[in-house]
């Protein structure tokens, strides 16, 4: 019937395309017998249409050009694994595996990732199903950030529920390197506590943390240059003023007690305010716009610029009232020169959010400011529905962050270039906080966050302690553990501080800040 | 010298063998856990091997010294045929040896602390669930030994094998005897207390002592068991995995371990055979925040989330009776029959005959009755202590004998006979 329709010249015409079809038709049933003839073992296997599950998850995130070897093992069946890393300026890396885990070289890894500052590298992996045919998985796209992190972490590691402590130390992480070593543990100073490591401006050799011995002794020991200081006076939470002549310090009377549903454990604070150590002087201030009489001030964080003083505030409330304690974050300009303190200005009002905004961190160009929001009460980590939010300072708006978990996200730290933050995250398994990264991007953008990585791809699966106030150190600390040590128990120099009246607001409470929340086991 | 070596050897290799071919074949099984209870077989062969090495240079003390070289005199012949005599040395070396041999043994023997061991084997036993043992060990200890943290494990034994309400006040109970004492006390409370908080159905207080526990005590199997189960139920399998992860690699629980883990992997929740279901059924509906373990509201609570709930039944009847609050324990003595008891326990029948006597109220039940025999033995109690108080005499060295193991001495004395000095 076609024919009948096609005149005869253009009948003619196609014939050859005809002929063409007709061998085509051919070569494919060749092809389809000889598929069907090969060994099914030998058959190529079809792509799967979505990337491997890895563990740590390190797919699609924004990583820094000096960070140790991301090692990861694939979560995926199969008899043998193989990974090929490609990138735009260096070779590409081939690594297999029988059982899907991944460790890559520190040489060749710190080389493709100098290397591809900016770019972007992909990972192909497959693995070999018990045909014996490699199958593949979509490409792994992730990205070198062009902007470096600081050299080191330094964070405190404990067990995450308990009161009476045996074990508790603050140590430091080469994030070039998978070494950790100890700052100060407590097995140095007859197991007491050590809390609230405060570096200066992310200085290695300019630093506060505060001791609880449980000798009536709760020490802060100041360092400065790597000199040693023992300043006999409970602190709490600390903010250095970029300057290093003050400290901005909360006393609190915190408790901790447990609940029979949800998260185990609960702080609450009874009373709290802040104050101001003059580091020159040895003095302490308590200035009336930062220790008020009818508000708990606490969580205190300079702006870099040094022209406002962040902090936490809410009104006091009995304990059997804990749910409803919320938190303004709130601002108090400061003249350094003169030495003036401004009014008290709420940023974000605890009764517009309906939330608690606790643990302000503003970023290094002052602009914007890091913080927690959490139902109620200062003590994010403690509430899984706690959340990271982004101020801008100028607009006054605030947004929660796409990098939230369903799991607590707190305990964060800006990177000097602005670029990166770390926050504690329980996100892995809802108990035990772990330091993950995330990149700003240049849009504003907060990119997918990546835990801190391990030598051993599996670490986190069978580390029973918590990482605890991450903060970023632009180098090791030198100072010899058995010197901070030295400094607590035999101090060269131990200061009195003097309270100066004159100006003082509320008088500094007795503090009994987050180490009293832990005790030594009597037997 | 290979003569002499070899003996050396097998000394050396004795000490580790026989422990590990008792461990398995001897008349008590887990005898060597019980010495060292729930650490696992792998810490006392480790501290069998460690413990050892201080013998070599006893050992080597024991065998000779090497024979000096020979001599090339012409009178080496005649030598051959007699040997030399013996140095004073020489012989005093295995008298010396056995002397210190003796006295280490001594030593050892004036060391070993019996009810030390009968208490790491409560632990033992108690951490694998074998609660009659627990009991009998119990039964032999002397008054003043039994420890808090063996009286919790004694306490959780007794609920388990249905002796709580019957047999409680035999062993020794103070005034202060808390079932839940949480972080009050002894640190070593925190373990026992944790499983028995699991199994009342408060795992966020569990879970506290476990990690009290596993900060204090360290490492170990049975906590990790625990914290385990307990995310579980807290829906963190994450976590639990973590837990599980950690045991795997405690010599011979690998394998528990990595069957939990598969089981987790494809279940998403942990075996059957650890009875989460049943705990599950238990949990709080509502949360009540405390800073210490508040006995009489959790158990309440308990009771009214699952009225079911006959562990924590007991022990909110045990805690009225320990506090010797009879009107509240009469009050809850009716549920009884909820769970289908055929008879009333006997310190319970003991108490209720006190409140019956004291209130002059008659507690009702529907089918249970307080058994003749109490009746009579509380008018016997009765009269002796209103005699010994006629003669104005202390009245309990006389009812000590008869009724020294009932609740009506414990009210009368607020100690049970056996309590012993407080420890």
């Amino acid at each position: 019937m076609l024919a009948l329709q096609i005149e005869p010249a253009a009948a003619m015409s196609l014939i050859p395309p005809l002929l063409d079809l007709r061998r085509r038709l051919g070569c494919a049933c060749l092809a389809g017998a000889l598929l069907l003839a090969v060994p099914a073992n030998a058959a190529v296997s079809a792509t799967r249409d979505r990337p491997p599950r890895l563990f740590p998850d390190y797919a699609g995130i924004t990583l820094p050009p000096n960070i140790a070897p991301l090692n990861f093992v694939v979560r995926e069946p199969g008899r043998a694994f193989r990974l090929e890393l490609r990138s735009p300026h260096a070779d590409p890396i081939r690594l297999s595996s029988s059982d899907g885990v991944f460790r890559f070289s520190p040489g060749t890894w710190d080389r493709l990732l100098r290397a591809n500052a900016g770019q972007s590298v992909t990972l192909d992996i497959s693995v070999k199903n018990p045909a014996g045919a490699w199958d593949p998985f979509q490409t792994v796209t992730n990205h070198v950030a062009p902007e470096e992190i600081e050299g080191h972490l330094s964070y405190r590691l404990l067990k995450p529920l308990y009161n009476l402590y045996v074990n508790i130390g603050i140590y430091q992480r080469d994030l070039h390197t998978f070494e950790e070593r100890p700052i100060l543990e407590n097995h140095r100073f007859n197991r007491g506590c050590v809390n609230c490591h405060t570096p200066l401006n992310r200085s290695p050799e300019n630093f506060a943390l505060n001791i609880r011995t449980g000798d009536k002794l709760n020490p802060m020991l100041l360092v400065r240059s790597n000199q040693i200081a023992r300043v006999d006076k409970t602190l709490g939470y600390l903010a250095w003023h970029p300057s290093g002549r003050l400290l901005a310090f909360s006393a609190n009377k915190l408790s901790m007690f447990a609940h029979t549903r949800g998260e185990t454990r609960d702080v609450f604070d009874a009373e709290s305010n802040l104050a101001i150590y003059r580091v020159d002087s040895n003095e302490l201030v308590s200035p009336p716009a930062i220790s008020a009489t009818n508000r708990n001030e606490t969580w205190p964080a300079w702006s870099p610029d040094g022209r406002h003083l962040y902090f936490s505030a809410a009104q006091p409330m009995s304990k059997d009232k804990y749910r409803q304690v919320r938190y303004d974050l709130v601002r108090v300009e400061y003249d350094f020169e003169r030495d003036k303190w401004g009014e008290p200005e709420i940023l974000v009002a605890s009764a517009q959010s309906g939330l608690s905004a606790c643990q302000p961190k503003v970023s290094p160009d002052s602009k914007s400011v890091l913080f927690t929001m959490c139902p109620y009460g200062n003590f994010p980590i403690y509430q899984e529905s706690s959340d990271l939010y982004l101020l801008d300072v100028a607009t006054r708006k605030y947004q929660r962050l796409d990098i939230n978990s369903d799991q607590a996200d707190s305990w964060h730290c800006w990177s000097a270039n602005g670029r990166w933050i770390v926050f504690s995250s329980k996100r892995l398994d809802g108990l035990f906080a772990r330091p993950h990264f995330s990149y700003l991007d240049a849009s504003g953008r907060f990119h997918k966050p990546f835990i801190l990585p391990q030598e051993d791809p599996t670490f986190y699966e069978s580390y029973i302690k918590t990482f605890n106030l991450p903060e970023l150190v632009n180098g090791p600390v030198t100072i010899k553990e058995s010197e901070l040590a030295g400094a607590i128990l035999h101090p060269k120099t131990a200061l009195q501080p003097s309270a100066r009246a004159a100006e003082s607001g509320k008088a500094p409470i007795a503090d009994q800040g987050e180490g009293e929340l832990y005790r030594r086991p009597t037997q | 010298m290979a003569r002499k070596i070899r003996p050396l050897g097998l000394a050396c290799f004795a000490p580790v063998v026989i422990p590990f071919a008792w461990s398995f074949l001897g008349p008590e099984p887990g005898y060597w856990k019980a010495w060292l209870p729930n650490t696992g077989l792998s810490r006392g062969l480790m501290i069998t091997l460690v413990g050892w090495p201080p013998l070599i240079p006893l050992l080597l003390f024991w065998f000779p010294k090497p024979a000096a070289p020979a001599t090339t005199d012409t009178h080496s012949a005649s030598r051959k045929s007699k040997p030399p005599p013996r140095s004073w040395q020489q012989r005093l070396e295995p008298a010396t040896t056995l002397i210190i041999l003796a006295a280490g043994l001594s030593a050892l023997w004036l060391l070993f602390d019996e009810p030390r061991q009968i208490r790491a084997q409560i632990d033992f036993y108690s951490t694998h669930g074998e609660h009659r043992r627990v009991i009998a060990l119990a039964q032999d200890m002397n008054p003043g030994e039994l420890d808090t943290p063996s009286q919790l494990r004694l306490q959780r034994a007794l609920f388990h094998t249905g002796l709580l309400g019957s047999d409680l006040f035999r062993f020794p109970v103070f005034e202060d005897t808390e079932l839940l004492p949480g972080l009050s006390g002894d640190i070593r409370n925190c373990r026992p207390q944790a499983e028995t908080l699991f199994e009342l159905g408060l795992i966020n207080d569990a879970e506290h002592l476990a990690h009290e526990a596993l900060e204090w005590e360290g490492e170990r199997p049975d906590l990790f068991r625990l914290l385990a189960r307990i995310n579980c139920l807290k829906d963190r399998p994450a976590a639990a995995r973590v837990f599980l992860n950690r045991l795997a690699r405690i010599p011979f629980e690998a394998q528990w371990a990595n069957d939990c883990l598969s089981h987790l992997e494809t279940n998403g929740t942990l075996p059957d055979t650890l009875r989460l279901a049943e705990v599950r059924s238990r949990l709080l509906n509502r949360d009540i925040a405390h800073e210490n373990l508040l006995p009489e509201a959790l158990l309440l609570s308990l009771l009214n989330a699952n009225s079911s709930n006959r562990m924590a039944c007991d022990f909110l009847m045990t805690h009225y009776l320990l506090r010797r609050d009879l009107k509240k324990f009469a009050g809850l003595a009716q549920r009884l029959e909820d769970f289908g008891c055929q008879q009333i326990p006997t310190h319970y029948e003991e108490a209720l005959c006190i409140y019956q006597a004291m209130a002059d109220e008659e507690v009702k039940f529907q089918q249970l009755k307080i058994r003749d025999g109490t009746r009579m033995r509380f008018e016997q109690f009765s009269r002796l202590l209103d005699q010994e108080l006629r003669l104005k005499r202390n009245p309990l060295p006389a009812l000590a004998g008869e009724f020294g193991k009932t609740y009506w001495f414990y009210c009368a004395s607020r100690q049970s006979p056996g309590a012993g000095a407080p420890n």
